[in-house]
């Protein structure tokens, strides 16, 4: 009893740990690289998967906030019809996107989308000892296959929320000016009103966490497979878990770190 | 040790492995293993499957470092070099892969010019130039274009070795470069190692348990048996070892002490 608690208290401390030696190895070797008077990584290899989760991120993270937003107006907006405060809820929608479930819902959405395909992606290059062949090479694999990744999808998750926000406040928009009588004019200017710099800047910095927590979880856990095929498909959704439950929980703290600081 | 290290006194030999002793999970996986490979040798480390003969080629590599004694490539002791200095002894050395280990997601050319490009400050005409001479000399000049995937096992291991070719390495090692082939294919794959390492006055140590490929390749044969070599001699002298254990090895025979 006492060494399966042991157990699952010491995962969650080793995966810590492997976290923090990925990102400080990845970090020593690019710089490392550079102080030898070589560019970082090909711009190339971050272009590829900059296009990978930010564009290809676009259509999926557009429609799933899209609907959100739409959802979320229809019924705050019911519920507050009752009382005549319907014009609340372009002030709802814009702040709880910006601040809230914009970058939440676009973190989880790129935790299953890209976290999986870099994990997948590493996880059979470490099974094929391909991995392995760029470190015999004296290449620095966590510089080559680890930093563009881990960038891409740092950089890119707060233009990712910066398009979920948007989509959702267009979904409450239409939602708004059918079913509430509120013009689309008055809705973008309510949600002006409402929104503050504090929200955007909030939304925009959890994002970039988000993104850090992403790109580190799915490449530590992609480069840590053993065990041929069947080790990869573990390694990727242990890896979706991993980042999603993650993500949350930086969320949350961040919300409560947030709240004792303005409140 | 700075990275370059002082230069090799002229009968230090290219690689030695001294008392190494590798542990997995408290279990000896080599014990006490010496081994001394000399300039321009083609050394043949034999054994059985699970032996640790790849082991030993990742221990060279500073892939693995042993739990005790010490690995030199040139003098240096890599069993306590910094991972700059474990970086710039691996560009001396060329590696072939069991599985040819090539990048699936880039092109034969690409994964020949990919240690060019990120390790030399070469012109992209003198990379390509270098890179359609290694595969000239594998035989592979017209599969640049190709992907991995779009090639054979026997195109693969070719393609392994032109990349292991392109940084003109001073060690070449050969992790069963001709498992899984057929016989014809294997020889061809043997009579490459030999030609090229050869051509390329390069050093070479080739781990397989093919007995037809060993004496082909081979100017010296080591035989690792649990941990240890047991017997390193020319070919000829090997092959006529009275060691209860190679003879039960080369003649495979079922009884004697290998289990």
């Amino acid at each position: 009893m006492s060494a399966s608690l042991w157990q699952s208290v010491a995962a969650p401390i080793r995966t810590l740990g492997g976290l923090v030696h990925l990102a400080v190895d990845t970090v020593f070797e690019t710089v490392d690289h550079m102080f030898r008077g070589h560019a970082p990584f090909r711009a190339s290899l971050f272009f590829t998967q900059a296009d990978r989760a930010g564009i290809g991120s676009v259509p999926l993270v557009a429609m799933i906030s899209f609907f959100m937003g739409l959802t979320m107006a229809l019924l705050t907006g019911y519920q507050l019809r009752k009382f005549g405060t319907q014009n609340m809820v372009p002030g709802l929608v814009g702040i709880g996107f910006t601040r809230e479930l914009g970058p939440l819902m676009t973190g989880i959405m790129v935790a299953a989308r890209i976290g999986a395909a870099y994990t997948a992606e590493l996880g059979t290059m470490t099974a094929s000892e391909e991995v392995e062949a760029v470190d015999a090479m004296g290449i620095g694999p966590l510089r080559f296959l680890v930093a563009p990744r881990v960038l891409a999808v740092f950089l890119l998750l707060p233009c990712l929320s910066v398009v979920a926000d948007l989509a959702a406040m267009a979904g409450g928009a239409i939602v708004c000016q059918r079913q509430f009588d509120i013009s689309i004019q008055y809705y973008t200017q309510l949600v002006l009103e409402n929104l503050v710099v504090r929200d955007i800047v909030a939304g925009e910095i959890k994002s970039f966490l988000f993104g850090l927590v992403i790109g580190l979880i799915s490449c530590y856990r992609g480069l840590a497979v053993t065990g041929g095929s069947a080790g990869v498909g573990e390694a990727t959704t242990s890896s979706v878990v991993t980042s999603i439950t993650v993500v949350i929980a930086t969320d949350t703290f961040f919300n409560i770190a947030m709240v004792l600081i303005y409140e | 040790m700075n990275e370059q290290g002082p230069p090799p006194e002229p009968q230090t030999p290219l690689v030695e492995l001294r008392g190494v002793q590798l542990d997995f999970e408290h279990k000896p996986i080599l014990h006490r293993l010496n081994l001394r490979v000399e300039r321009k040798q083609r050394m043949v480390v034999m054994g059985q499957s699970g032996a640790g003969k790849s082991t030993l080629l990742r221990l060279i590599l500073g892939v693995l470092r042993p739990t005790e004694g010490t690995v030199f490539f040139e003098g240096r002791d890599l069993s306590r070099a910094s991972r700059p200095q474990i970086n710039a002894v691996r560009r001396k050395i060329g590696m072939v892969y069991q599985s040819s280990a090539l990048i699936s997601s880039l092109s034969v050319r690409d994964n020949l010019a990919l240690p060019l490009e990120e390790l030399t400050r070469k012109r992209r005409a003198e990379i390509n130039h270098i890179v359609e001479d290694k595969l000239a000399m594998v035989g592979m000049e017209e599969t640049g274009a190709l992907m991995p995937s779009e090639l054979s096992g026997g195109m693969r291991k070719r393609v392994a070795i032109a990349r292991a070719l392109v940084m003109e390495p001073e060690l070449l090692l050969f992790d069963e470069p001709t498992t899984g082939l057929d016989p014809v294919l294997a020889a061809v794959i043997d009579e490459l190692i030999v030609n090229l390492t050869e051509k390329a006055h390069a050093t070479s140590i080739i781990v397989t348990h093919e007995l037809s490929s060993a004496f082909r390749t081979a100017t010296r044969i080591a035989m690792l048996y649990k941990g240890r070599i047991i017997e390193e001699d020319r070919p000829e002298r090997f092959r006529s070892s009275h060691n209860p254990v190679v003879e039960q090895f080369i003649e495979g025979r079922t009884k004697g002490p290998i289990q």
